[in-house]
């Protein structure tokens, strides 16, 4: 049995929700780590390993970021100092902003604090993403929607395109006698790939709206995507997690770990 | 059927119609060609007939158009897919699913047909393509010739009254094509479908198609019977042409046809021409595989030597490893053993700027080396780029092509045009040898008579010049010696009239409809009777 295309959007949903409404750095980190295991342990086959790895990407990028900016630029903090670096002297109308000086301990939590929801999210995302089949998720999403529908599509599906348009122009590029390098390079390559992708999209929409989808009122389904009960029970301790689940104390935490690996069930399974 | 009536269309922005003042008729169960220059027209009146043109890319029409009596005015394309089914041009960037058989079925999902009915039609569609051996297959891994057909069942499972087929052959090699061409005309026979085809490569559909309609100009269009129409057609198959200069009562549309009526022309006696130049690429005991670490051979114990001055056409069906056999000479494939020479070094050694001066690459598709948005930029980026002086590059360009406004967007070139921006880019880096994948798809006979120009005065500036291609009449007007290759070994490698006369199905119409006369060409032909 298959598991239900949507199944991952909704756990992806939840789990998502969970970690802004806790914005705790260990559930992050929890969370990360349970979306690593899953995708380690989900078939081969059913993992788009090219979109994951695109996130983990992301996921360390935004980690990267987000801790650079805190140590250099901010308000004054106050805190244990860490360590000091050259401060930029400031015109006097930037009161209150600095550049550079001390780097306090809460401000460097505070930053790490928020990084690990950034990747916590960006990692659930992707993991969603790439455990689904996209076409399989264009045909759960109603056709009433139609503008959705479509956006899914060409997102979804020209997603792996444009990564292969990517390297193909590099390799025109390369053959033009032009190794690319910098910020030039990303024009060079960008211009061609983006019209590509452009008329790719165009192709697609045209092919949708060729063969009639959105037209009809009801449509029916080839082969059936059926939600089962064990999905549902998959999602339950992620809808509590989600909604109810009070405030943080370790054991509970843990009692979370467990219950989100316990969402792998119908992986599992199958 | 289908009936256009004074319809214009003309894109918001443009001082140009596309269309003007066009009227026709098409009947049910008629195979129709349509046919015209590139840019003429021909995927818009495709397009119109099902109403993409203007609903879907915009433009204002005006006119009548019914398609069984449905004005494509008040319905959206959607509305007409019960109706109309559509084959785009390039089949891959339109499939929705991974599945061959979820393909087929998902415009009958998307109409809310039952479950039931739909299971029947998908195993009616599977059988008649003869898809069946490969339902469960991703439709990434088919070859384009097998994607062409999932292409055409998928659009045949609403079971439509009208088929639209967008260059259906552009992409195929000569076997894959016919097979293709034999299941629609088949359907026109068997069905009643109403089948409409654009299509440039005449000598692979005249035989099957009932009526031509010959696009002149935005408002000059012929409708008639095949043999009316290629009587007087600017655009002629190789067989036509050779009628043509041969003299004849009927037109023959086949080579049997041809044959019957005995035409004698002397033979032409072919002077081996000397093997001059120094050897410029040189392969020896080649094995390559299609991606690092992969332990599938794409290429077996492949050697060859190309020498200056030389044209080289590499053929072979799809998949048989002719891109990977050319991208081996600029470094790119992975090399499992043997050895690649090019200039006498290894050319995954080349640093970028060795490589252009060395060997020029034209990918499949040439628009991947251009990367401004006027002509004349592009010009001037290739003369900073390869150090040559400022006009350089635009000068190799209008030598070629003549004049060409500077300030045109590369995207709004002809195809042809388009290659030989491509190609001057990469001689402003004066390589020794060029490498071109596929450089005639969608280009019109016109645009592949300019390429064989082109190609033959490069190829006479002391360059060597090895061109993959499906295109049999090229290779025959073209190239001095063919190398055939099929899965991953070379299998022959001999003069063009010794290799194209050998299997029928890589023979150019000319050698077939007078075999054994040394001719492969119009040209030759001419030439032939000249001589007597």
């Amino acid at each position: 049995m298959q598991i239900h295309p949507a199944f991952f959007w909704i756990w992806a949903t939840l789990l998502a929700t969970s970690v802004i409404r806790l914005g705790d750095a260990l559930f992050s980190s929890a969370a990360i780590l349970a979306v690593l295991v899953l995708v380690q342990i989900v078939p081969k086959s059913s993992l788009r390993l090219d979109a994951f790895r695109l996130a983990v990407r992301l996921a360390i990028l935004a980690i990267c970021i987000r801790i650079t900016f805190a140590i250099l630029i901010g308000v004054p903090m106050p805190g244990k100092t860490l360590f000091t670096i050259p401060q930029v002297q400031l015109p006097e109308f930037l009161v209150g902003i600095r550049v550079g000086g001390e780097v306090t301990s809460q401000r460097l939590t505070g930053a790490l604090n928020e990084s690990l929801i950034f990747a916590a999210l960006i990692l659930i995302f992707g993991a969603a993403n790439s455990l689904t089949t996209p076409t399989k998720l264009l045909k759960v999403i109603p056709q009433r929607l139609y503008g959705v529908g479509v956006a899914a599509a060409l997102a979804t599906r020209l997603t792996p395109q444009f990564a292969e348009s990517v390297s193909r122009v590099k390799q025109a590029q390369f053959l033009r006698g032009q190794a690319a390098r910098g910020f030039r390079s990303w024009r060079r390559i960008g211009t061609p790939v983006l019209e590509e992708t452009m008329s790719r999209s165009l192709d697609l929409a045209a092919s949708l709206e060729a063969r009639g989808y959105g037209i009809m009122r009801t449509t029916t389904r080839y082969k059936a995507e059926s939600w089962r009960g064990v999905e549902t029970v998959a999602l339950l301790p992620a809808i509590y997690v989600a909604t109810l689940l009070p405030s943080l104390s370790i054991s509970v935490l843990l009692v979370a770990l467990v219950l989100f690996l316990s969402t792998l069930a119908p992986v599992v399974l199958r | 059927m289908i009936e256009f009536k004074n319809v214009s269309l003309i894109y918001p922005n443009s001082e140009q119609t596309i269309i003007e003042n066009l009227s026709f008729k098409l009947n049910e169960g008629e195979f129709v060609l349509v046919i015209g220059q590139t840019g003429i027209g021909k995927s818009s009146i495709l397009r119109l007939m099902n109403g993409l043109v203007p609903h879907h890319t915009g433009g204002i029409l005006s006119g009548e158009i019914e398609v069984a009596g449905r004005s494509t005015r008040m319905l959206r394309p959607g509305e007409l897919s019960d109706l109309v089914g559509v084959v785009p041009q390039n089949p891959a960037n339109g499939f929705v699913c991974e599945i061959v058989e979820d393909e087929i079925a998902f415009t009958m999902e998307t109409l809310g047909i039952p479950v039931e009915v739909m299971r029947k039609r998908v195993e009616e569609v599977l059988d008649l393509l003869a898809l069946a051996p490969l339902r469960d297959r991703n439709i990434s891994t088919l070859s384009g010739g097998e994607q062409q057909r999932v292409a055409i069942a998928a659009a045949l499972v609403t079971q439509p009254k009208v088929l639209l087929l967008d260059e259906p052959t552009s992409a195929l090699d000569p076997i894959a094509a016919e097979e293709v061409l034999s299941i629609l005309h088949r359907l026109v026979n068997d069905l009643g479908l109403t089948v409409i085809i654009a299509e440039h490569r005449l000598e692979r559909v005249i035989q099957f198609v009932d009526r031509i309609l010959l696009i002149n100009g935005s408002g000059d269009v012929q409708l008639g019977e095949t043999r009316e129409i290629l009587l007087s057609s600017p655009i002629a198959p190789p067989l036509v042409e050779l009628a043509r200069v041969t003299g004849f009562e009927e037109l023959p549309l086949t080579i049997r046809e041809f044959r019957r009526s005995s035409v004698e022309i002397p033979d032409l006696k072919r002077t081996a021409k000397k093997q001059r130049g120094e050897g410029l690429i040189e392969i020896r005991g080649l094995n390559c595989s299609y991606k690092e670490e992969s332990s599938n051979y794409a290429l077996r114990e492949i050697s060859l030597e190309i020498k200056s001055g030389e044209i080289v056409a590499l053929m072979g069906r799809n998949g048989a490893g002719k891109s990977t056999l050319l991208k081996s000479l600029v470094g790119l494939s992975p090399v499992i053993s043997g050895t690649v020479k090019v200039l006498g070094r290894d050319p995954r050694t080349f640093t970028s700027k060795e490589l252009i001066s060395a060997i020029g690459y034209v990918p499949q598709e040439p628009g991947d080396l251009l990367i401004e948005t006027t002509v004349g930029d592009e010009c001037k980026q290739a003369d900073i780029d390869n150090g040559v002086t400022s006009g350089k590059t635009f000068e190799i360009l209008t030598d070629m092509v003549g004049p060409i406004p500077q300030s045109i967007h590369p995207r709004d070139l002809s195809e042809g045009q388009k290659l030989a921006l491509a190609l001057s880019v990469l001689l402003s880096g004066n390589p020794r040898a060029i490498v071109l994948d596929e450089p005639t798809r969608g280009f019109d006979y016109e645009a592949k008579r300019k390429l064989v120009k082109m190609l033959k005065e490069i190829a006479a500036q002391d360059r060597a010049i090895l061109l993959a291609t499906h295109d049999v009449e090229l290779v025959a007007e073209l190239a001095e010696r063919v190398l055939f290759i099929a899965d991953g070994e070379l299998i022959s490698d001999d003069s063009t009239a010794t290799s194209l006369t050998a299997s029928p199905a890589f023979a150019p119409q000319v050698a077939k409809a007078l075999p054994d006369k040394g001719v492969l060409t119009v040209s030759d032909v001419r030439r032939a009777m000249d001589r007597q």
